[in-house]
C-alpha cells in the first residue's frame, strides 16, 4: 500500500461543490448504477467460474468500481477509451450492455466479441472503447494514436483515455507513450489505476518511488492523484482532466488509489497479503462510502438505493440467462475476422 | 510511357501518390522528414506535405507503431517506417500482439491499415544487429501481410496496394536494392498482394526466391543457359499471402525447385515454401530432393569477406541448381 | 563355388517362386539331390542341386519370386566364402528378411554376384529385398507406364533412381538386356533391338532370345479370368457397414500371372480393330453329320474351321506376318494354334503346317493337344510357334465376342454359336444356319479391307465345305 494512498481519506464530502445540480445527480445516479452492474457482473463471474462454466481465465476488480464509473462519467460518449484486462468495470461505464459482456465470457457466438476475445479483450470499437489488452503497456501507445488521428481530423471536443494498473506504469512503452503524447501535445488522459498490486507484487518492491504521479513531470505533463475509492472525488478530477486534455495543452496523468479486494485472477490463493488487510479495504469499499454520501445528503433513499441496486442484480441474472441461452460460435465463421 | 527510376524512387512515388489520393495515408518514423530516411527514400515528401503528414517521431519503436496502429483503428491509413528491420524487435508486442490481432479479438468490429514499411536485409556492412532478414517471424502470425519487392516496378506496385489494403501488411525493403534502377509506368497502376511473378521462365529447374535474391538468381540462371540448363525464376512478391498455385505449376513443369533467401536457411520461410511444395500435388513430380539455399546459422559479420560467405551468391546458386540436376 | 539359382522351366517362364528350400544352409547336398521346390507359371516342381557341396547361403526365403536364373544361393566348401556383394539383390523382388549364410560376415574379396551383376549398386546401402530409392517423380512415370523400378540402374547423385533414368529405360525398353541375353545373341548373330523382353521392366532374357530364334509366342486367350484359388489370410480388418469388405486377398501368381501379364500388354499395346462376319454353316453341318454319321472319333466344326483358317493364312501372307521389334516380319508356315481353357488359365497349343494336314489329321492333332493342354502334360513345343491363332466360344453359346491377339500375332479369329435363321431363297423360305466370324486384328499389320478379305476366303470355304476335304 503506498504512502501516498494514505493521505486520502475516503470522506466523500470534500471538494463537493454545493448546492448540486440536477445534472449532477443524474450521474451520480448513473455512477451507482455502473458501480453495482460491475459488482455484481464480477461476482457473478466469479461464481460461474468457480462452476467451471468460465473457459480461460478472468481478472477481477472487485473493489475497484469506482475508478472507472468516476472517470468515464467524466467522459463523453465520442471518447475513445482504451481499458485493461481487468477492465469489466471500465467496459460497463463505457456503456456496453452486460448482456452480451456476459456472453463474451461464457464464450458465444453472441458475446460483444462473437467469442473469439473472451474477458482479456472486450472491447466494443462501435462505442468507441477500445478495450481490453492482455499485453501491458501496448494500450498506452494505441491511444496515442487515436489521439493522433483525432488531432489529424481537427475533432476538437474528442480525448482519448487509456486506464493502465500501476504495474504497467513500469512498462516502456507506458513511458514511451507518455512522452509522444506530450511531445506532440496529444489529447491523452492517462488514467493510473493504482490498486497496490501488480499481479502478487506490492507497488513499493518495485517502484523506488511509490507516487506515480511525479512519472509524468518529466514529460512535460501534469499529474494529480486523487482517492480512486471515492467515486466523486474521482468524477470532479476526471472532469478537470478531460477539461485540461481537451483544451489542447497535451496530455495528462490521473492517478486513482485504490484496491483490488478480488485476487489477481482466478488463480489467485491470495498468499501475498494478509486477511486482515483484504478485510480492513473491504471497510472501505467505495460502494458502501457513496451510499452514506448519498443517503447522508439526501440525494437518494435507501429504498430508492436499494431499488437500483437490485434492478442491476436483475440485469445482470438477466445477462447470464441469455448468455447461457445463446450459441457457441461456429466453426464457418472462425477465420472471418482474420484478415479484413 | 515507363521510365526509369531507382528502388527507392519507387517508393517514394508510391507513397506519395497514395498520399495525394487519400487524405487519411501519413508518415511517420525516425528521421524520415528533413533527413529523408536512413536511406533517403523520403526525400522531398516534406516539402510536399509539410510536417503533420510527415513526422518524425521519437527514437520509440513501441510508441510510434503503437500510434500507427491506434490510428489505423479509427480511420487513418498510416505509414509507419522502421529505421533498420532489425529494429522490429523493440516493437515486436505491437506488430505481434496487436496489430494483426485486434480485428479478431475484437469480433471483427476494426481494421488495422497500416502499412510498417522497413529495409531489410544485408550486404552493406552493417553487421550483426542492421543487416538480419526476419520476414519469417512476421510471416508466422496470421493477421499479418508480408510483402517484398525486388524490382522498382514492384516496389511501387506493391506498396500502393499495400497503403490501400485494410490489413496491417509489412513492407519489407531491401536495403541493396535503393539504388538499383528499373522500368515503372508512368501512369497510375498496383499490383496485387498475393500473385508471384515468373521473372524468368525455364524448363529444367525452378528457384523460388524473393527480395534481393531475385537479381542474384537471374543472373546465376544466365550462368547456367550458358551450359544449357534452363532456370525458372519465380519472385513470390509476399510471403502472406503466398501463391501457392504458381509456385506448384512452376515446380510440376520443372520437376525441381531450389528455394532461395537471404535470410538464415534455419528455420526461413524456405522450409514453408519447401512443405507446400512437398505436401502438394508438385511432390509427384519432383525428380530430386526440395533444396533451400540461405545464409549460415550466423550473424552477419562485419569483415565483407566474411559477410560474403554467410548470405547465397550467385556462385552457391549455381552450384545448388547444378547439384539438383 | 557353386551358384543355386532359379531355374527356367519352360520357355516364357519369366519368374519362379520358392515355394520352400528342401535343404538348410550348413547341409550337405548331392548333385541333382531335389534341393527346393518351385513354382512357375504352370507347375510346382521341385528342383535339383546344381552341384554337390555345403549348401553355404541362401540369398532369398520361402515365398519370395525371383527372375530365372537369379542366383538364390551358394554350394561350396565348408571354409569358402561367399562373395562379399550377396547383398546386391537387386533383383530379387521378394523375400524379404535377413540373408541366411553359412559363414561369418563375409570377407572384402570384391567377387561379383554372378550373373545379377548388370546394373549392380555397390552392395552398401540396398538391402536384399528393399525397394530402390527412387524420386517421386522417376515413381510417377515408372508407374505411368507400367513398368517396374527394380531393374532401372540410379543415376542420382545419392544412388536414386530419377525420372530421367525412367525415361530412358523406357526409350531403350527392347535393348535392355541380361549379359547372358546378351552373349546368346552376339553368339547366334540375333539384333536385340528387334526382340521385346520378357524379364522385369522389359529386360530382355535368355529365353527372349532362343525365343526370337525359333519365332515362338504361345499364349493367347480370350475367356474369363479363372482366379487362382490359394488364399492367404488378409491382414486388413474387415469393415462392416456399407464398404465393401475384404473376402480373401490372393497373389496374382503362376498361369494366371502370364496370362493377365499377356492380355495386359496386347490389349494395351496393340491397336486392335474388330470385324465380325456372318457365314453360313447350314451346308457344312448337314456335310459333317454325314461324315460323323460311323465315326466313333467326330469331326468338330472348329477342326473345319481350323482347316479354313490353316488355308487362308497359308495363302494370304499378311496373316502370317508380325512386328517385331521395328520390323514387320512374315513367317513361311501356317501354325495355327487354338485356345484351350484349363483350369486356372488358356493355353494355345498350336498345330503345326495346319495348311498340310487333312481335315481328319488337324482333328485327331486338335483333340490330342486339347487333352494334352488339359492334363498339363503338354510340352513347350506344342504350344509355341504359332502363326494365327482361333478362339471358338460357340459351345458356351457366345454369340459374337472381341478376342485379345495373341501377341506377337496379327490376328486372332474367333468364331460365336451357330444359330436358326429364317432367310428366302429363290423366293422360298429356308431355314440355315448361321455363326459370326469375329476377327480382331493388329491395325498396323493389316487394314480393314486385308482382314475383310481374309474372312471372306475363310467364310468361302466353311460355306463350299467340300473344299476343306481335298
Amino acid at each position: 500500500m503506498s504512502g501516498k494512498n494514505s493521505d486520502h481519506t475516503s470522506d466523500v464530502t470534500k471538494n463537493i461543490e454545493e448546492p448540486i445540480s440536477k445534472e449532477l445527480k443524474m450521474i451520480m445516479w448513473q455512477m451507482w448504477i455502473d458501480m453495482h452492474l460491475a459488482r455484481y457482473f464480477e461476482e457473478r463471474v466469479q461464481w460461474l467460474f468457480s462452476k467451471g462454466l468460465v473457459h480461460g481465465t478472468t481478472h477481477l476488480g472487485i473493489g475497484e468500481e469506482a475508478t472507472a464509473a468516476g472517470t468515464i462519467a467524466a467522459m463523453k460518449s465520442q471518447d475513445y477509451v482504451f481499458g485493461t484486462h481487468r477492465g469489466h468495470s471500465q467496459a460497463i461505464a463505457k456503456g456496453i450492455d452486460v448482456k452480451y459482456m456476459m456472453a463474451e465470457i461464457l464464450a458465444r457466438k453472441t458475446g460483444v466479441c462473437k467469442g473469439k476475445g473472451g474477458s482479456m479483450h472486450i472491447a466494443d470499437p462501435d462505442i468507441h472503447y477500445f478495450g481490453a489488452d492482455g499485453v501491458l503497456g501496448a494500450s498506452a501507445v494505441m491511444c496515442v494514436g487515436t489521439a493522433l488521428a483525432t488531432r489529424k481530423r481537427k475533432e476538437e471536443d474528442r480525448i482519448s483515455v487509456v486506464f493502465f494498473g500501476d504495474g504497467t506504469s513500469n512498462e516502456g512503452a507506458t513511458w514511451e507513450a507518455m512522452n509522444l503524447a506530450a511531445v506532440w501535445e496529444l489529447p491523452v488522459l492517462f488514467v493510473c489505476v493504482n490498486n497496490t498490486y501488480g499481479m502478487s507484487t506490492p507497488i513499493k518492491d518495485v517502484m523506488k518511488d511509490t507516487d506515480i504521479a511525479k512519472r509524468a513531470y518529466p514529460f512535460g505533463m501534469p499529474a494529480k492523484t486523487v482517492d480512486g475509492n471515492n467515486v466523486l472525488e474521482v468524477y470532479h478530477a476526471s472532469v478537470e482532466a478531460r477539461e485540461y486534455v481537451a483544451s489542447g495543452k497535451g496530455p495528462m496523468l490521473l492517478v486513482e488509489n485504490t484496491y483490488r479486494i478480488s485476487g489477481h485472477s482466478k488463480s489467485d490463493g491470495n498468499l501475498y497479503r494478509t486477511k486482515e488487510e483484504i478485510e480492513s479495504w473491504k471497510e472501505k469499499c467505495p460502494i458502501k462510502a457513496f451510499r452514506k454520501y448519498l443517503v447522508e445528503n439526501e440525494l437518494f433513499t435507501e429504498e430508492e438505493l436499494d431499488k437500483a441496486a437490485k434492478t442491476a442484480a436483475d440485469e445482470i441474472e438477466q445477462a447470464e440467462e441469455f448468455a447461457k441461452a445463446s450459441p457457441e460460435p461456429s466453426f464457418d465463421d472462425l477465420m472471418n475476422d482474420v484478415y479484413a | 510511357m515507363m521510365k526509369e527510376i531507382t528502388y527507392a524512387q519507387a517508393i517514394n512515388d508510391a507513397m506519395c501518390e497514395e498520399m495525394i489520393r487519400d487524405e487519411t495515408v501519413f508518415f511517420m518514423g525516425e528521421d524520415i522528414a528533413e533527413y529523408c530516411g536512413a536511406f533517403g527514400v523520403s526525400r522531398g515528401m516534406l516539402e510536399k506535405f509539410g510536417k503533420d503528414r510527415i513526422m518524425n517521431t521519437p527514437i520509440s519503436e513501441q510508441a510510434f507503431v503503437g500510434a500507427g496502429i491506434g490510428a489505423a483503428m479509427v480511420g487513418m491509413r498510416p505509414i509507419v517506417e522502421l529505421m533498420f528491420s532489425d529494429f522490429m524487435c523493440v516493437c515486436f508486442d505491437e506488430l505481434v500482439n496487436e496489430a494483426p490481432k485486434m480485428r479478431f479479438m475484437f469480433g471483427g468490429k476494426v481494421k488495422v491499415p497500416m502499412v510498417m514499411r522497413t529495409p531489410s536485409g544485408g550486404g552493406t556492412g552493417a553487421a550483426a544487429q542492421h543487416s538480419q532478414s526476419l520476414e519469417a517471424c512476421l510471416a508466422h502470425f496470421p493477421g499479418l501481410k508480408v510483402v517484398i519487392p525486388s524490382t522498382p516496378y514492384d516496389a511501387k506496385g506493391l506498396l500502393k496496394t499495400a497503403i490501400r489494403d485494410d490489413n496491417p501488411v509489412m513492407f519489407l525493403e531491401q536495403k541493396t536494392l535503393y539504388r538499383t534502377k528499373g522500368m515503372v509506368p508512368e501512369e497510375e497502376y498496383t499490383i496485387p498482394l498475393g500473385v508471384a511473378d515468373v521473372k524468368r521462365s525455364g524448363t529444367d529447374c525452378s528457384i523460388i526466391t524473393y527480395g534481393r535474391m531475385v537479381q542474384m538468381s537471374l543472373e546465376a540462371a544466365e550462368l547456367l543457359m550458358e551450359e544449357g540448363i534452363n532456370v525458372e525464376v519465380v519472385d513470390i512478391r509476399s510471403l502472406v499471402p503466398l501463391d501457392h498455385k504458381t509456385m506448384i505449376e512452376s515446380v510440376r513443369k520443372t520437376r525441381h525447385v531450389l528455394i532461395v533467401h537471404e535470410a538464415v536457411q534455419f528455420g526461413g520461410f524456405g522450409g514453408e515454401i519447401a512443405g507446400q511444395i512437398a505436401d502438394s500435388e508438385a511432390f509427384y513430380y519432383l525428380d530430386a530432393p526440395i533444396r533451400r539455399l540461405g545464409a549460415l546459422s550466423c550473424p552477419i559479420p562485419f569483415n565483407p569477406n566474411l559477410e560474403k560467405a554467410v548470405f547465397p551468391t550467385v556462385e552457391k546458386i549455381v552450384a545448388q541448381v547444378k547439384s539438383l540436376l | 563355388m557353386i551358384e543355386v539359382f532359379m531355374p527356367k522351366a519352360g520357355m516364357d517362364m519369366k519368374e519362379g517362386m520358392l515355394i520352400r528350400w528342401l535343404k538348410n544352409v550348413g547341409d550337405h547336398v548331392e548333385l541333382n539331390e531335389p534341393i527346393m521346390e518351385i513354382e512357375t507359371d504352370k507347375i510346382n516342381m521341385e528342383a535339383e542341386s546344381p552341384g554337390t557341396g555345403i549348401l553355404l547361403a541362401k540369398l532369398i526365403e520361402d515365398g519370395a519370386t525371383v527372375p530365372v536364373l537369379q542366383t538364390i544361393g551358394y554350394i561350396g566348401a565348408p571354409d569358402e566364402k561367399i562373395p562379399q556383394k550377396i547383398q546386391d539383390m537387386s533383383e530379387i523382388t521378394g523375400g524379404h528378411g535377413a540373408i541366411q549364410t553359412a559363414v561369418a560376415p563375409m570377407a572384402a574379396d570384391g567377387a561379383e554376384a554372378g550373373n545379377t551383376a548388370d546394373g549392380a549398386t555397390d552392395g552398401n546401402t540396398v538391402a536384399a529385398g528393399a525397394p530402390p530409392a527412387a524420386t517421386p517423380y522417376a515413381k510417377k512415370l515408372a508407374k505411368d507406364a507400367g513398368i517396374a523400378l527394380d531393374f532401372i540402374p540410379p543415376s542420382g547423385p545419392d544412388r536414386e533412381i530419377r525420372g530421367r533414368d525412367v525415361l530412358a529405360a523406357l526409350e531403350k525398353y527392347p535393348r535392355e538386356a541380361t549379359p547372358l541375353a546378351r552373349k546368346y545373341a552376339e553368339v547366334d548373330g540375333v539384333n536385340l533391338d528387334h526382340i521385346s523382353g520378357s524379364g522385369f521392366g522389359g529386360k530382355i532374357q535368355k529365353g527372349d532370345v532362343l525365343a526370337a530364334e525359333t519365332n515362338t509366342g504361345s499364349f493367347a486367350a480370350t475367356t474369363s479370368a479363372d482366379i487362382a484359388d490359394s488364399t492367404v489370410p488378409s491382414s486388413v480388418p474387415e469393415i462392416q457397414g456399407n464398404r465393401r469388405s475384404v473376402e480373401n486377398r490372393r497373389p496374382i501368381q503362376g498361369m494366371r500371372k502370364v496370362v493377365g501379364e499377356r492380355m495386359f500388354s496386347s490389349y494395351s499395346q496393340i491397336p486392335t480393330v474388330m470385324q465380325s462376319m456372318r457365314v453360313n454353316l447350314t451346308e457344312l453341318l448337314e456335310l459333317r453329320e454325314k461324315i460323323n454319321k460311323n465315326r466313333e472319333k467326330r469331326i468338330s466344326v472348329n477342326d473345319f474351321v481350323l482347316k479354313a483358317t490353316a488355308i487362308a493364312v497359308k495363302e494370304l501372307a499378311h496373316c502370317r506376318t508380325s512386328i517385331i521389334g521395328k520390323e514387320y516380319v512374315t513367317y513361311k508356315e501356317a501354325n495355327i494354334g487354338f485356345a484351350v481353357s484349363v483350369e486356372n488359365g488358356l493355353f494355345v497349343p498350336v498345330i503345326h503346317n495346319a495348311d498340310q494336314l487333312s481335315l481328319l489329321q488337324i482333328s485327331e492333332r486338335a483333340a490330342e493337344l486339347a487333352e494334352r493342354a488339359r492334363t498339363g502334360a503338354i510340352l513347350p513345343d506344342e504350344y509355341s510357334g504359332g502363326t494365327f491363332s482361333v478362339s471358338n466360344m460357340g459351345m458356351f453359346d457366345v454369340y459374337e465376342f472381341t478376342p485379345i491377339i495373341n501377341q506377337p500375332e496379327c490376328a486372332l479369329l474367333g468364331i460365336g454359336g451357330i444359330h436358326d435363321e429364317l432367310a428366302l431363297k429363290d423366293g422360298e423360305l429356308v431355314s440355315r444356319k448361321i455363326a459370326l466370324l469375329c476377327m480382331s486384328y493388329d491395325h498396323r499389320i493389316m487394314d480393314g479391307v486385308g482382314a475383310a478379305t481374309f474372312k471372306i476366303r475363310v467364310k468361302e470355304l466353311l460355306q463350299n465345305p467340300m473344299e476343306l476335304l481335298l
